[in-house]
């Protein structure tokens, strides 16, 4: 069973780290082109573009940016032609040739500099490609106005070595001076990329085919050596089988094959000859000659397909007849096959996000079943849950049923949605399945705290205030001078509820502007209410600037601290005296409404306060009547006042 | 390096130590098992030597450019090699002997068919006798070597190993060449030369019928070649039956259960090879069902209606066997075959494809292009 050797999918992109890798490189090339390599204002630029490029390396072997005309596209998917600093980089490295780069992984950010600060001094000469280093290679842009000669001329200075040769060389002459180079992977990409450029721009006189022809073996095998560059050699390759003769084409596609180790079955060769025989028209009506060399280029692209090292870059077969990967799940389920095209399947499945019905296939079949097994091994993977919070919006039904399984390694992905998601909604379910890891989670969080923007650092810290307890090492305080305050209202809703920092807190919170954290603070207040903070409450309450709603908070906070200032502060706030010095009930408020239930319950027995609730079961208001009611209900049921 | 330049590295090496008398045991064991490595990959592998080098098949052999040994084979006759299976150590041995002799002398070695070996000039017409087709095929083939293809794709799925995906996949562009070659679609079939021959003539059969279909249908690109793909590779699981069990003419319950593994086991062996080979695993599990599912094999945990390249498929698959003479029974004429697909449909067959074949069918035979 092929289980070990089938890859996982390349992890996809992190979209937020490559648009900062985009943007760093953008300011990376600019500051280039003003300053010299090693000019000390060019380090935080590319140890930034590096940072970012180590991110995006992780969990793949490179990473691709295709140049378009005004855009850059990755994985298929383009930058905003609109956006102005990458639609200027686009046309930039446009301009100087570059059709695509490429990052692999083990790059450093001094390979980023030497490459790049080439690049911004490339006099246009020669090809691109010979800038390139071992983790960075630039592939060149076939000139849109290349003729057959000025390709011809290319190839000649680029087998040669001489940019400044202006005579095209004869095509003996160039295939022995190719054979008697050494093995150099720079010299043979350059000489690739002009080969491309001459096959898609064929001299009418057959000087491609000639060169190519008198190539021997061994020089051939060294220029389509798996040590070169793939993408070169697959362009090549793909420029060939539409330019060059169909005998040619089919050496060409045995060479690459054998040196891959997937060699092309020996009858397999013969009945490609045989095709390619007929291409150049032996024993074939013209129609056949088409035919045959339709199907010579056509299998030659499939081919080498076949050779791509990654599976996502074969041909995708036509959606209107693919064998749907939940048939072929079912049918390996039933008759217990566990092959390499299971796994697949379940691939697919996952990729187009058909989770759900995944887990509703996989709930069919019993536990312990091997096929199920398998694929539930799959499944339950970290990957899977990106695919899914990926999803636009993510499917949060399948989330909620495949987290648990997946464990504690999927709750990365889940803090990458959570600390970005903006809908309201979808936050609150991932903060529900995030939460559910307990204090698994919590050093996860706290590590990704530091240097995050306001809104990740705010639904971090909210998670872990859902978390049974702070992550060890969490620093609080860090946050109450942060420069937002949904932030400061997170790290102080945290610190009230961690008694070592909870008066703290509190008084954070009351003396906050904001008033949803003082509500937050006068919430938690009226547990609990210390002298200290009593004082402040008050002193807050006497500034007249919180709404009536959070004042009533204030006053309900304060009942039942037991300082004589409390209790005139409730008297006054619930009797109106007359100019003659009279007094009666203050018109109705929440405020007067916090006070006299305050009064009630806590106060009920000083003096001139029982006068006080006497007039309130008297009044005509029921709301007024009700306040004293359920306040003495309350105190009779055994409610005490606290404090001093 | 490919298989046939090992050989034939090890064949130069076996001669140099015949020719100054040294050991050469190890040398010519090391050429016999390259030799047979070679025939089990290509079941009939054929080298033309001369000055210019060594063609292996009708492709130059550009690793041995300037091979010496080439020239010198040349230079006493043996221009043209070949090989067949089953092959005897002694045959090589005879050969080597017969070379080692001429090259002494200087005289031309005579040509020679021996038990798998053949050697000789080119122009020697009556030496290579071996190649020609046995008795009972068409005296030309023009899918030669689409069918050693295909037999060298059913000899691996016999041992169990994988194939490379140009392999089906050139077969099915040659057959759609074959099928185009003459500007009208025709449907080239070949007649088995006996049993042993019998899947791989029915894998190209059910392929080039299937292609055709596709057509009929006004399938895309893509979907036709999927569809002759999943055609041609339909019954590899037949290359796991036992040969004795196909060879028998009654089977007992345990060898009928086998055959009837064979949908199973066919599409393990494509979905062994990972990406690209789902339909053709879909189609190769799916094409004894009924197409609504409610019958056939095998048994289904999780009711469902045949893919419809698996009808396709099944559609195929019977109007060649038909074709094809039985023990109990002789091989059908088109017409008749035809009638029983009809009589079929809708309940074997699927009553959109089959009118669409015999539409295809009868078009064939009206235009005399279905040999």
């Amino acid at each position: 069973m092929v289980l070990h050797g089938l890859p996982h999918p390349a992890a996809p992109v992190h979209q937020r780290a490559l648009a900062e890798f985009l943007l760093a490189l953008a300011a990376l090339l600019q500051r280039l082109r003003a300053h010299p390599k090693g000019h000390p204002s060019l380090e935080p630029f590319f140890q930034a573009a590096g940072q970012n490029l180590e991110t995006l390396l992780v969990g793949r072997e490179r990473l691709r940016v295709e140049v378009g005309d005004v855009q850059l596209l990755v994985e298929g998917m383009g930058t905003n032609p609109e956006f102005e600093p990458l639609r200027e980089l686009a046309l930039r490295l446009r301009r100087s040739g570059v059709r695509a780069l490429e990052f692999r992984r083990g790059i450093t950010p001094a390979e980023l500099l030497e490459v790049l600060g080439g690049l911004v001094t490339h006099s246009g000469r020669s090809s691109v490609v010979r800038l390139s280093g071992p983790h960075l290679a630039l592939h060149a842009t076939p000139r849109p106005d290349c003729t057959p000669d000025a390709a011809w001329l290319a190839l000649t200075q680029a087998i040669l070595e001489d940019p400044a040769a202006q005579d095209p060389g004869e095509p003996i002459e160039l295939a022995t001076a190719l054979e008697l180079h050494s093995s150099d992977t720079l010299y043979d990409r350059a000489v690739l990329d002009a080969l491309e450029a001459a096959a898609r721009a064929p001299r009418p006189d057959g000087a491609l085919t000639r060169l190519v022809a008198a190539l021997p073996a061994a020089t051939l095998r060294r220029l389509l050596s798996p040590r070169g560059d793939w993408e070169t050699q697959r362009a090549f390759l793909a420029a060939a089988s539409e330019g060059l003769p169909a005998s040619l084409v089919v050496r060409l596609l045995v060479t690459a094959a054998d040196l891959r180790g997937r060699p092309l079955a020996p009858a397999t060769q013969r009945l490609l000859a045989k095709l390619a025989r007929l291409a150049s028209g032996a024993g074939a009506a013209p129609r056949g000659r088409e035919e045959a060399r339709a199907a010579i280029a056509l299998e030659s692209r499939r081919a080498l397909s076949d050779l791509e090292d990654s599976p996502g870059l074969r041909e995708p077969v036509a959606q209107a007849i693919a064998a749907e990967p939940e048939r072929l799940l079912k049918l390996s389920l039933e008759s217990g096959m566990l092959e390499a095209g299971t796994l697949v399947a379940a691939d697919r499945m996952i990729a187009r996000r058909q989770v759900g019905p995944l887990l509703t296939l996989l709930d069919t079949v019993p536990r312990e079943d091997p096929v199920a097994r398998a694929l539930r091994a799959r499944l339950y993977h970290p990957r899977t849950v990106r695919v899914l919070l990926e999803a636009s919006p993510p499917d949060l039904d399948a989330l909620d049923r495949l987290v648990p399984a997946c464990g504690i390694e999927a709750a990365p992905a889940l803090l990458e949605a959570l600390a970005t998601a903006r809908e309201r909604r979808i936050r609150l379910r991932l903060l529900d399945l995030a939460a559910r890891y307990g204090d698994a989670i919590g050093p996860l969080a706290r590590e990704r705290l530091q240097g995050m923007p306001w809104y990740v650092q705010r639904n971090l810290l909210h998670l872990i205030g859902r978390l049974p307890n702070l992550p060890p090492g969490l620093r609080l305080e860090a946050f109450l001078q942060h420069h937002d305050s949904r932030v400061r209202h997170e790290a102080i809703a945290l610190m009230i509820h961690d008694p070592p920092t909870r008066e703290r807190g509190l008084a954070e919170g009351i003396a906050s502007r904001q008033e949803p954290t003082v509500r937050l603070a006068l919430a938690a207040l009226a547990d609990d209410c210390s002298p200290a903070l009593a004082a402040q409450v008050m002193s807050r309450l006497a500034e007249g600037v919180w709404s009536p709603e959070t004042r009533a908070m204030a006053v309900a906070a304060l009942a039942p601290v037991r300082e004589l200032a409390v209790l005139r502060l409730l008297r006054r706030l619930v009797v109106a005296r007359s100019i003659v010095g009279l007094g009666r009930l203050a018109p109705k408020s929440p405020v007067m409404l916090a006070a006299l239930r305050g009064l009630a319950t806590y106060w009920s027995q000083e003096r001139g306060v029982p006068q006080i609730l006497a007039a309130a079961r008297e009044s005509r208001d029921p709301e007024i009547r009700e306040a004293v009611r359920s306040s003495f209900a309350r105190r009779t049921a055994g409610t005490t006042a606290r404090g001093g | 390096m490919s298989q046939a330049v090992r050989f034939l590295l090890a064949l130069g090496r076996t001669l140099e130590a015949r020719l100054e008398q040294a050991p050469g045991a190890s040398a010519e064991r090391e050429a016999w098992e390259r030799l047979e490595a070679l025939v089990r990959d290509d079941p009939a592998p054929r080298f033309r030597f001369s000055a210019r080098g060594v063609e292996y098949g009708d492709l130059p052999l550009h690793d041995l450019a300037g091979w010496e040994w080439g020239r010198h084979l040349a230079a006493v006759g043996i221009e043209r090699l070949m090989a067949t299976a089953p092959l005897p150590p002694a045959s090589l041995t005879r050969f080597l002997d017969s070379v080692a002799e001429g090259l002494r002398s200087g005289q031309r070695v005579p040509d020679m068919v021996t038990d798998g070996l053949a050697w000789g000039r080119g122009d020697h017409g009556a030496v290579f006798d071996a190649e020609a087709p046995p008795a009972g095929a068409v005296a030309s083939d023009p899918l030669e070597e689409e069918r050693s293809v295909v037999a060298s794709l059913f000899a691996r799925a016999a041992r169990g190993e994988p194939f490379s995906p140009a392999d089906p996949s050139a077969v099915i562009a040659a057959l759609q060449v074959a099928m185009r070659a003459e500007g009208e679609l025709t449907l080239p079939l070949v007649r088995p030369a006996g049993r042993e021959t019998y899947q791989p003539a029915h894998a190209l059969n059910s392929a080039i019928l299937a292609l055709a279909l596709a057509d009929t249908l006004q399938l895309g690109k893509e979907e036709t070649r999927q569809a002759g793909l999943a055609a041609l590779l339909h019954d590899l699981g037949m290359a796991r039956v036992p040969a004795e069990t196909l060879a028998s003419e009654t089977l007992s319950a345990a060898a009928r259960a086998g055959v009837r593994g064979h949908p199973i086991e066919g599409a393990r062996l494509l979905l062994r090879l990972g990406e690209g080979w789902e339909l053709a695993a879909v189609a190769a599990y799916e094409h004894h069902l009924r197409p609504d599912g409610s019958g056939g094999y095998p048994s289904m945990s999780y009711p469902r209606e045949a893919h419809f390249v698996s009808r396709m498929v099944a559609v195929c698959d019977a109007f060649d066997a038909l074709r094809t003479a039985r023990p109990d029974r002789p091989a059908f004429e088109p017409e008749p075959a035809l009638a029983l697909l009809e009589q079929g449909s809708g309940t074997q067959f699927d009553p959109r494809i089959v009118p669409a074949f015999g539409q295809m069918i009868r078009t064939a035979l009206d235009q005399g292009s279905l040999s």
